[in-house]
């Protein structure tokens, strides 16, 4: 038996009350006699009394044993009633204890978007940065800096004030003034600015909120633990999924696709299309949701069709959002992008500069949504005939334009640390993707629960279930029900839930899937689709919610 | 003073006043004994706490040192009725020398006869009991030695005589279920092991939703988490594997074989450390004999081998063949065979491509005849100029004329197996064979599978190789009529090799479907319409000796032996 | 439930360990008896016995508490009944010393000023000493303490 079987306890050598000074045991006889006088104080406990002897004493010293022993065990302890009681447990006693094993937790971020500020008159304004935005139910925002709201910009932090009929409106850029999830405010919510802006006519989110997560719970931190056994390095599964999640703690899930894996198909580029060694596909979930970003490109003119449209294309570099979803939205520069462009048509392809490892990537789709996807978008702009000039005037050859894309954060960073030669395994092919999104859509979901349910709640339930599952799973409706019900005093909630499911397939197509049960992602090798490699997305102005008040 | 945990030490620990003048001293050392046996038992608790905090230290039961066994005259004589399968039981008469009384009959469908003892149920997790069962705690009179007084398993306390005529067993008179008043008993059992869960609770919820604790799950814990930290290494994965098949592994980390030698259905092996028993039907590794040192973790018997190309070149040798399906060829298919045998290669005709000619080929492989097809004109499909497979194969075999072309007057032979190992897949195979029969635990074993998915290296590819024991015959048989008819009889040995040849003329209408003419019938036989036929059996192959067949199943999830056990009725069952 | 004969109200009671303590003349027993309890003067008295009767120093909680009048008793340092007067004043004084620490809550005729030997007398292997105890109050109390005597 080693040392720790006993912590220095023997039976037979040293259980006795040597283990104790005469202050402890004298403490404990006290504890004891105190107690018993409490309940019958006509008892002569005095110290040398009889009873005293025979039952404070004995007492008194097994209490002390316990004492003893308990605390020697408590000095070692490891996940002993925190597996058992994790939402019992404190964080910090939790993050000690996990520590040993090398997890650190996940620590949310605070949700930002923009605040439409109507004004009825067109004035200059200074917001300065501790002015907040307060929600109905409290939640408080920030400009993210003091700004001037005025006409005519003039530096970055100068915002343009637009007008629309007889009133002007800004756009100031909030962020929560806390972490957590309950601040991805979406579209319209109102907020109400404190001290108040002059002329203020209204302000609201203009357009959903994003990120804003909690800190990692208890219980995530827990389902890690075996992850947190394995070595850390990049050769199994599951140590690269736990080096990846301790170096990147915003990365949530990881599915790695090996040399039989069904979603890796890269590694069979040969005659007789077997599967070779050498190769790994990690795909990587590291945000709850899609983020958007806006970057300015010069976007050049393919045609022009006689005097309907223009035709441009807009190439997003692999260093723009690497291994981003889709482009969602394309205008004038510096336009606020309320509208777009139509977009037609993007076309992916590889982007394999080296940048100290080759890749082998035998076609366009194996690149989709890793670092070294390129991807060239078509747009087309309509003849405007009112300018009255011709279309060689309206349609530049190159035009300055702000676009939109979805994306995940840290693929080019994960793949980065993939490579690196002090930490990558030789001979091995790694390439960091992105998750294929699945955009999931429900139809309106019918909650009875009295006014005191807010319906923001159960959509964010919804929202936290689904952009939580992990890889491999579905979106089960039955699933759904269970986190709505578990908010407290929903009543009832109305069938059927019809969830719908577009997959953003490598191969550049868009496949819908729908279910009313449970929504799986089918089995498409040859276009790198698999449940393993694809997870689900949802917004939160895609949950529809109708509260119906009982 | 010292050890508390004795009554008489403990009993010293009141004064001398006490046990010196005190009249009453005996009702002291009652206290004192009482005392001691809490903190004995406090003790215990303590320790297994703390060897809770180590997979290696951590006890998979609970002990109570003292168990309270309370027997009523309505309740005893009850308990559980019907026998568990592995219970020790025979069907029909028992012989001598189980836990079942000699003579006793034992019938399928009907209730256990227990005659003639006297048992009771225990608590549900009560896994094990001491010695002995006394009848106070103290200078007891009455101890009823295990197996010879009571006998203890599946639950029940087993006493070979009535403990209520027992004069020396005090009774007393307690209320009954019905208010009427009947006899009590308390006997004290030692040494009680209860599973509580801890095993789970503590380490196997990390890898397994198994919750029933055993000391052979503790190790095969220990070896799943050896496996996560310390990561694939050939040692490791060979302990694994044996672990889980429930066989033993060196203990310390080095250990010198002294004797290895045979006691009755056991062999044993001696170390400088330990002493391990396994069966005799088991083969012991070669490398097993005295003198040998063998390092922590090295199993003992060939029931669980782990290799891998770069130190075992040859394991393939041995193994009939390997099916490979969608885990190893990127394409629509079921698993194609690739045997161990010399086969012809043979060229298809030239392809004209745009930057110039291209000569396929193709060899035997077994599967169904579509996939077969659709493999092959695949890999045409993907042929580039100069670089068909007769033109890499015969280059790759030397067979080149002057100008280093192929040259095709030539023939070529190759072994479809060495092709795909040597050639293919070989240096990226992490192969686990096990002898399924002789797996002596086998609980475990999905666990493990995707336990070692999870942690071997995610370039590599993981093929487990299931010895199976098939019977020496089997018979087809048609669904509708249940009925065993000799003439349906094939041999292991033709099934397995695909050899209809030598099938019996009714045989071979199931197995080709056709009528004894030729003509196509459209019979509905289970076996045929569950698609054993020609096409199906391609993974399974002929082995020098018959009755010791292995199947090798590509990927890791399934037994496709069991799939021909299902298909096909045994032929030595009546 | 613990039954007392007297009226003990006020009173601290302890268990008595010296049923016969209260019969005058007559050997105290040391037993549990019929589990009766005592207060009062009695269960000073009790006290003072057993304390006299416990080795000093043996709970460690305790170190004061005892004394060394058996030991002494059993040595060869007690051979004329001078030797024992003398052995008893020193280890009473030890005893009252420790009461008067442990008794400061006590009323008055339960804390005793003085323990005096009376007589002794060598019966068998036993010694029989009568001690008589006066207490801060006024109040006296005589026992008879047979103590085994072995050589």
């Amino acid at each position: 038996m080693s040392d720790a079987s006993n912590l220095g306890y023997v039976a037979g050598i040293n259980l006795d009350t040597d283990l104790f000074t005469e202050a402890e045991l004298l403490e404990e006889e006290t504890k004891v006699a105190q107690v018993i006088l409490d309940y019958a104080p006509s008892l002569k406990l005095t110290r040398g009394g009889t009873l005293y002897d025979l039952v404070v004493r004995p007492r008194a010293l097994l209490n002390a044993i316990a004492t003893k022993l308990n605390k020697s065990l408590q000095s070692t302890q490891s996940l002993q009633g925190v597996v058992e009681n994790p939402e019992l447990a404190v964080d910090e006693v939790v993050d000690a204890i996990l520590s040993n094993r090398g997890i650190k937790r996940r620590i949310g971020s605070k949700a930002t978007g923009t605040v439409r500020v109507n004004v009825s008159r067109n004035d200059v304004y200074s917001l300065h940065s501790d002015l907040t935005f307060v929600t109905a139910t409290g939640l408080v925002f920030l400009p993210q800096q003091s700004y001037r709201a005025t006409v005519d910009p003039q530096n970055d932090t100068d915002l343009t004030i637009y007008a629309t009929g007889d009133q002007f409106y800004f756009l100031v850029p909030v962020i929560a003034q806390v972490t957590g999830a309950a601040s991805r405010l979406i579209d319209v919510t109102e907020l109400l600015p404190s001290p108040t802006i002059p002329n203020l006519i209204s302000s609201f989110a203009f357009g959903s909120f994003q990120g804003g997560e909690n800190d990692e719970t208890n219980e995530e931190l827990l389902a890690r633990e075996p992850e947190a056994l394995a070595a850390k390095n990049h050769v199994s599964a599951v140590s690269i999924s736990s080096t990846l999640k301790d170096q990147f703690t915003f990365v949530r899930d990881v599915s790695v696709q090996g040399m039989n894996s069904l979603g890796m198909s890269r590694n069979a580029s040969n005659l007789l299309s077997f599967k070779m060694g050498g190769y790994a596909d990690v795909y990587v979930r590291t945000a709850q949701a899609a983020s958007y970003g806006q970057i300015n490109k010069t976007a050049t003119l393919v045609e022009i069709e006689g005097t309907t449209k223009a035709t441009y294309s807009l190439v997003i570099d692999r260093d723009d959002f690497p291994g981003h979803f889709f482009v969602s939205k394309i205008g004038p520069a510096g336009s606020d992008l309320v509208s777009s462009y139509l977009i037609t048509s993007e076309e992916k392809t590889a982007d394999l500069r080296t940048d100290g490892q080759i890749h082998h990537v035998p076609a366009s789709k194996d690149a989709v949504y890793t670092r070294y996807q390129k991807n060239t978008v078509l747009f087309e702009i309509e003849f405007d005939e009112t300018l009255g000039t011709n279309p060689v005037d309206q349609f530049p050859a190159t035009l300055a334009v702000t676009a939109q894309v979805a994306y995940l954060p840290g693929i080019k960073e994960i793949q980065d640390f993939l490579s690196d030669p002090t930490r990558g395994v030789v001979l091995s092919d790694y390439l960091a993707k992105a998750p294929v999104p699945c955009f999931v859509h429900l139809s309106p979901i019918r909650v009875h629960a009295p006014s005191s349910v807010k319906g923001e709640d159960v959509r964010l339930a919804v929202f936290d279930y689904i952009n939580g599952l992990p890889f491999g799973s579905e979106v089960r409706v039955d699933e759904i029900l269970s986190v709505i019900k578990a908010i407290a005093d929903v009543k009832r909630v109305d069938l059927p839930i019809r969830i719908t499911g577009d997959i953003y397939c490598p191969d550049g197509v868009v496949r819908t899937i729908r279910d009313d049960n449970a929504l799986g992602v089918p089995s498409l090798p040859e276009v790198g689709v698999v449940p393993e490699t694809t997870a689900f997305f949802v917004e939160l102005s895609d949950i529809p919610i109708a509260m119906i008040e009982v | 003073m010292s050890d508390l945990t004795s009554p008489e030490v403990y009993y010293g620990f009141f004064s001398a006043f006490w046990s010196r003048f005190f009249g009453d001293s005996v009702a002291m050392r009652g206290v004192a004994h009482a005392d001691a046996l809490d903190l004995a038992q406090q003790y215990q608790n303590f320790l297994e706490a703390v060897g809770n905090l180590s997979i290696h230290t951590i006890e998979p039961f609970h002990k109570k040192q003292w168990l309270p066994i309370v027997l009523r005259r309505s309740s005893f004589g009850t308990g559980p009725d019907q026998l568990k399968h592995g219970s020790g039981a025979n069907f029909g008469v028992q012989p001598a020398d189980t836990k079942f009384r000699e003579g006793v009959t034992f019938t399928y469908g009907g209730l256990e006869q227990r005659s003639g003892l006297y048992y009771v149920g225990a608590p549900a997790n009560l896994q094990n009991l001491g010695a002995v069962i006394t009848n106070r705690l103290v200078e007891p009179s009455v101890m009823l030695v295990r197996d010879s007084g009571f006998i203890f398993g599946d639950g029940i306390i087993t006493f070979k005589d009535d403990p209520f005529e027992n004069p020396l067993i005090p009774k007393r008179e307690v209320a009954g279920a019905n208010g009427n008043v009947e006899e009590e008993i308390v006997l004290w059992a030692i040494d009680g092991e209860f599973d509580d869960g801890r095993l789970h609770e503590q380490y196997g919820y990390l890898f397994s939703n198994r919750k029933v604790s055993s000391e052979s799950y503790r190790k095969v814990i220990a070896a799943f988490m050896a496996l996560f930290s310390d990561g694939p290494t050939p040692q490791m994965l060979e302990a694994i594997v044996a672990t889980v098949a429930g066989q033993p592994v060196i203990r310390e980390v080095s250990e010198t074989v002294e004797r290895v030698t045979t006691l009755g259905t056991k062999q044993i092996v001696i170390t400088d450390a330990s002493t391990y028993q396994v069966s005799t039907s088991v083969e012991l590794r070669p490398e097993v004999v005295p003198g040998a040192v063998l390092l922590a973790g090295t199993p003992l018997t060939t029931v669980a081998q782990a290799f891998d190309y770069t130190r075992t070149p040859n394991w393939w040798t041995t193994v009939p063949a390997i099916a490979a399906g969608r885990d190893y060829i990127f394409a629509d298919i079921s698993p194609l065979g690739f045997v161990n045998t010399v086969v012809p290669v043979e060229l298809e005709p030239t392809l004209d491509l745009l930057e110039g000619t291209a000569t396929p080929a193709r060899f035997f492989l077994t599967g169904k005849t579509e996939d077969i097809e659709k493999f092959w004109s695949l890999a045409r499909e993907k042929t580039a100029a100069g670089a068909g497979l007769g033109d890499l194969l015969w280059k790759d075999a030397g067979l080149v004329d002057g100008d280093g072309a192929p040259d095709f007057t030539q023939e070529l032979y190759i072994n479809p197996l060495e092709f795909l190992v040597k050639k293919i897949l070989g240096r990226h195979l992490i192969v686990i064979k096990m002898k399924v029969n002789l797996i002596t635990r086998s609980e475990s074993f999905l666990d493990l599978l995707k336990i070692l998915k999870n942690t071997i290296p995610v370039w590599c590819s993981l093929l487990v190789i299931f010895e199976v024991t098939l019977e020496e015959e089997f018979a087809f048989q048609n669904a509708g009529e249940p009925t065993l008819d000799a003439t349906n009889l094939v041999a292991t040995e033709d099934l397995i090799a695909g050899a209809p040849e030598n099938f019996t003329g009714a045989a071979d209408g199931f197995w080709n479907d056709v009528d004894s003419e030729g003509a196509p019938v459209n019979k509905t036989p289970e076996a045929l319409s569950d698609a054993i036929s020609p096409e199906t059996i391609t993974t399974t192959l002929d082995l020098a000796t018959p009755g010791n067949n292995v199947t090798a199943y590509g990927g890791s999830t399934a037994v496709l032996e069991e799939s021909v056990h299902y298909k096909l009725t045994d032929a030595c069952t009546p | 439930m613990i039954t007392t004969s007297k009226d003990y109200s006020g009173r601290q009671v302890d268990l008595s360990v010296f049923p016969s303590l209260a019969t005058a003349n007559v050997p105290v027993s040391s037993e549990f008896g019929e589990g009766k309890v005592v207060a009062g003067p009695m269960a000073a008295a009790q006290d003072f016995l057993r304390i006299l009767l416990t080795a000093t120093g043996h709970y460690k909680s305790d170190p004061s508490l005892g004394s060394d009048f058996y030991s002494g008793l059993s040595g060869k340092n007690v051979r004329f009944s001078s030797d024992l007067l003398h052995l008893f004043m020193i280890e009473s004084d030890k005893v009252l010393d420790y009461l008067a620490i442990h008794s400061t809550n006590l009323p008055d005729d339960e804390r005793i000023t003085e323990a005096r030997l009376v007589s002794s007398q060598v019966i068998g292997t036993s010694i029989d000493l009568v001690i008589e105890l006066s207490f801060v109050a006024g109040n006296t109390l005589t026992v008879r303490l047979p103590v085994q005597w072995s050589i």
